[in-house]
């Protein structure tokens, strides 16, 4: 039985995947639970085994290729079986041309942008007919009049109605894409490329852009940049991208990168939440002395390492846990804030591609030192990049230090869907009030550290935030109620 | 609300109509002493006596005839057949007198009769006591052919029949009966010829009849679950007279119909009801109407073999997919 193999949407925020790598080549058999094919998530890269056995019969994608999740990518069937017809719909689906059977070689997309092109190219599909007689149902025959669509002329829709016939919803889907004039991976990628479709001219059946259309519009615009880069600056040293050339007003460039992957991701992100969410931010100094002195002794009385963070970290979660800080530990999902007993506490990290946050799932059932263990291991992986989407997703409140960078004070943007993210700040030893037992003030020095909590506005008030911060802060400067 | 019993609800609503109206009596096979084959007249014989609630021989042309006599002469019975296969027994005091009377004297008499059976598969029954007669009676003009689906249409549709000045052939789901629903504390009458619509649904319409409106109903369910497929399900209450404005408006909507109905798929409701609104939505179809009914084969009595054969949940998933193209 050919199964059709689509882009698997691997977290909530996926809308389309990158394929690193396939594993296997068009002609290779496969079994049940081989590696497939790789996949470039939002965060992280994934392995993909196949869910059945067979021959991989048709790739879609090439390495490094990106679409939309659930939109097709391969083929796996049996040796001989026939597989016309799902070719023809996933290339329907994908807006690109079905490669005619067997006979003529896909045209190369070599030749020039010509102003009228020679022959309409190839429907993605023919519907299915009898003697020339359309399989198009009565609705969709009306709804066709209606809309204006001649049913003389060879129509590349492929029927999904009652055994493979044209209906109502086929219709319309053709209107759709018809009143656009671009196939939708065609619309995506001239998306993507900056390219404006009202500017091209489509080779498709009535006109319609493709993707090869996109293509060679990118490839000229491309050229003629060459060119003028070529006259501008005929000398361009070898080096990275954009290095050393002058911008229209003067400035030396050292480099340009792509705003793309993960960066483009945790941009994205970012912006969403801070445009979305009205951020509130609360700070307080702490005296970390006391924390510094029981790490110490915990450290002394065991074998793994804790380190501050882990405390700070322990504050946070004891604190989130009660029920009286309910709203913090919270998710704003479209109409309803979902309040939780689970404490998944996110600790932002700086992976090589960028930055992650995995979370410590039940983390309120947790001492110090388990806590610890639980997060070292999470940093390594995050270093590592090998992160499951499962681990820096759920979280339900999120820390973010740079205490180890000197930092003096800094605040965090929110990680949504969550309401709250504590950012702190480096321990310092400052000058400070000290009161002996006597109740007479002097001056002394102390290791404070300031932090910064940061709301969403929109369900966090000012007097809770500011509960939370200083019931942080007392935990921390009574860190023993840490350990009970 | 309420919880009752769908053969409860029956006795409810003939013991209200005995109250009110002195000329309501009921007869039939063991409906007095042992309160009815299918226990839907218990206590009311001891309510009302032998006069009201008379036991029968097993003689259905006789006592059908009899009750047509009696309504004719003023009473308004009900007469029970303990299976509706029995109607074929006594079909012409059924087709050829009570439906025509009314016409063939010129308007002088009048039939206020009620004549009530359970139709239906599934119990091993086997051939002579398994067959859904609505689509035999529909076929002769003269005799409202009634098919309720849960307990309130029951009672609802019962009211109704009983307060009718003309034949109607009531036909009960014995698969049904022993089964518990909410109705409402007072029923009130259903008026004939009004399709319900049971469930909204916006890509493919299913006429159902009888208890395949709740199977309809699972089915549509599980198919907005499972494929995203949003099932609108009508219950076409009485077959006789026909609600086509329900249907045709519901497949203008739709573009796709199936009808479910438990009678022979040949020359039965299901075929009749899709022919009968074709013309008016044959525009609107984007796939063709299809049919969940009983092949035209007598009916074995092995579960193993009855069950696959009889209109099922599955049987209508099945069709709706099939008909959606997937």
């Amino acid at each position: 039985m050919a199964e059709l193999i689509i882009m698997p949407k691997l977290g909530f925020n996926m809308d389309e995947g990158k394929l690193v790598k396939w594993y296997k080549a068009e002609g290779d058999s496969i079994k049940k639970g081989e590696p497939f094919f790789s996949v470039e998530t939002d965060k992280t890269n994934m392995d993909i085994e196949s869910t059945g056995d067979g021959v991989v019969r048709k790739l879609f994608l090439e390495e490094g290729g990106k679409v939309p999740v659930t939109l097709p990518i391969a083929i796996v069937a049996g040796a001989d079986e026939n597989i016309d017809a799902m070719i023809a719909d996933a290339a329907a689906q994908l807006g690109m041309d079905a490669p005619a059977p067997a006979a003529a070689p896909a045209p190369a997309a070599a030749a020039p942008a010509a102003a009228a092109p020679a022959a309409a190219p190839a429907p993605a599909a023919v519907p299915k007919s009898e003697g020339g007689r359309l399989f198009i149902t009565p609705r969709a025959r009306r709804v066709a009049a209606e809309l204006g669509i001649s049913l003389e002329e060879g129509l590349d829709i492929v029927g999904t109605g009652y055994k493979g016939g044209i209906c109502e919803a086929d219709i319309r889907a053709y209107a759709e894409s018809a009143k656009v004039k671009a196939s939708p991976l065609a619309k995506k990628m001239a998306e993507d490329l900056g390219i404006d479709l009202s500017t091209l001219a489509g080779t498709g059946p009535f006109g319609k852009i493709l993707k090869a259309d996109v293509e060679k519009a990118a490839a000229a615009a491309n050229a003629a940049a060459e060119a003028a880069k070529a006259a501008a600056a005929p000398a361009a040293p070898a080096g990275p991208e954009g290095a050393g050339e002058i911008t229209p007003d003067g400035k030396e460039i050292r480099e340009v990168v792509p705003y793309a992957g993960v960066r483009r991701v945790i941009g994205q992100r970012l912006a969403e939440s801070k445009f979305t969410a009205p951020h509130l931010y609360f700070t307080q100094k702490v005296d970390m002395s006391k924390v510094i002195d029981l790490r110490k002794q915990v450290n002394a009385a065991q074998d793994h390492k804790t380190s501050v963070t882990d405390f700070i970290t322990m504050a946070c979660v004891k604190t989130l846990a009660r029920e009286e800080f309910a709203d913090l530990n919270a998710s704003l999902l479209g109409d309803k804030i979902y309040k939780y007993k689970s404490v998944n506490i996110g600790i932002a990290v700086a992976a090589p591609s960028g930055l992650i946050v995995p979370n410590i799932k039940n983390a309120q059932n947790m001492g110090v030192v388990e806590l610890s263990k639980t997060a070292a291991g999470l940093f390594k992986k995050a270093r590592d990049g090998k992160l499951m989407p499962n681990e820096y997703s759920g979280g339900t409140f999120s820390i973010s230090n740079l205490g180890m960078f000197g930092i003096e004070s800094f605040t965090a943007i929110l990680n949504p869907p969550e309401v709250g993210i504590l950012a702190i700040s480096s321990t310092l030893e400052e000058p400070a009030v000290v009161v002996d037992k006597d109740g007479n003030k002097t001056i002394g020095i102390k290791p404070l550290m300031k932090i910064t909590l940061t709301v969403d506005h929109r369900v966090i008030d000012g007097l809770l935030a500011s509960q939370f911060v200083t019931e942080v802060k007392r935990l921390l400067e009574n860190p023993i109620s840490l350990l009970v | 609300m309420r919880e009752i019993a769908y053969r409860d609800g029956i006795c409810e609503v003939i013991d209200e109509a005995m109250a009110n109206d002195p000329n309501v009596m009921i007869m039939g096979e063991d409906v007095a002493f042992i309160g009815g084959n299918f226990k839907c007249t218990v206590g009311l014989y001891e309510k009302y006596g032998d006069m009201r609630v008379k036991d029968t021989p097993i003689s259905e042309q006789g006592f059908l005839g009899m009750g047509i006599g009696m309504a004719m002469t003023g009473l308004r019975p009900i007469v029970e057949l303990m299976f509706s296969d029995f109607l074929l027994v006594a079909g012409d005091q059924a087709f050829n007198q009570a439906s025509k009377i009314t016409y063939m004297s010129g308007g002088q008499v009048s039939v206020p009769m009620v004549i009530r059976g359970p139709i239906g598969a599934g119990r091993s029954s086997a051939a002579q006591h398994s067959q859904s007669m609505q689509a035999i009676a529909a076929h002769f003009p003269g005799m409202k052919v009634v098919v309720p689906s849960n307990a309130q249409e029951v009672m609802g549709l019962l009211k109704t029949a009983i307060a009718d000045n003309n034949p109607v052939l009531f036909l009960e789901h014995k698969m049904e009966y022993s089964k518990k629903f909410m109705v409402d504390d007072v029923v009130e009458p259903i008026p004939f010829g009004q399709a319900r619509i049971a469930r909204e649904g916006k890509d493919i319409t299913v006429v159902a009849t009888s208890a395949l409106v709740m199977r309809a109903e699972e089915a549509a369910e599980e198919l907005a679950k499972k494929h995203g497929i949003d099932v609108e399900v009508i219950d076409l209450r009485t077959v006789v007279p026909l609600d086509r404005e329900t249907i045709i408006n519901s497949v203008k909507k739709t573009g796709r119909l199936i009808v479910a109905d438990d009678s022979y798929e040949f020359c039965g409701v299901a075929g009749e009801i899709g022919m009968n609104v074709l013309d008016d939505v044959f525009y609107y179809l984007d796939a063709p109407i299809a049919r969940v009914a009983t092949p035209n084969i007598v009916l074995p009595f092995s579960p193993a073999l009855e069950f696959p054969i009889i209109p099922s949940k599955k049987k209508i998933f099945d069709k709706v997919l099939e008909v959606m193209g997937q």
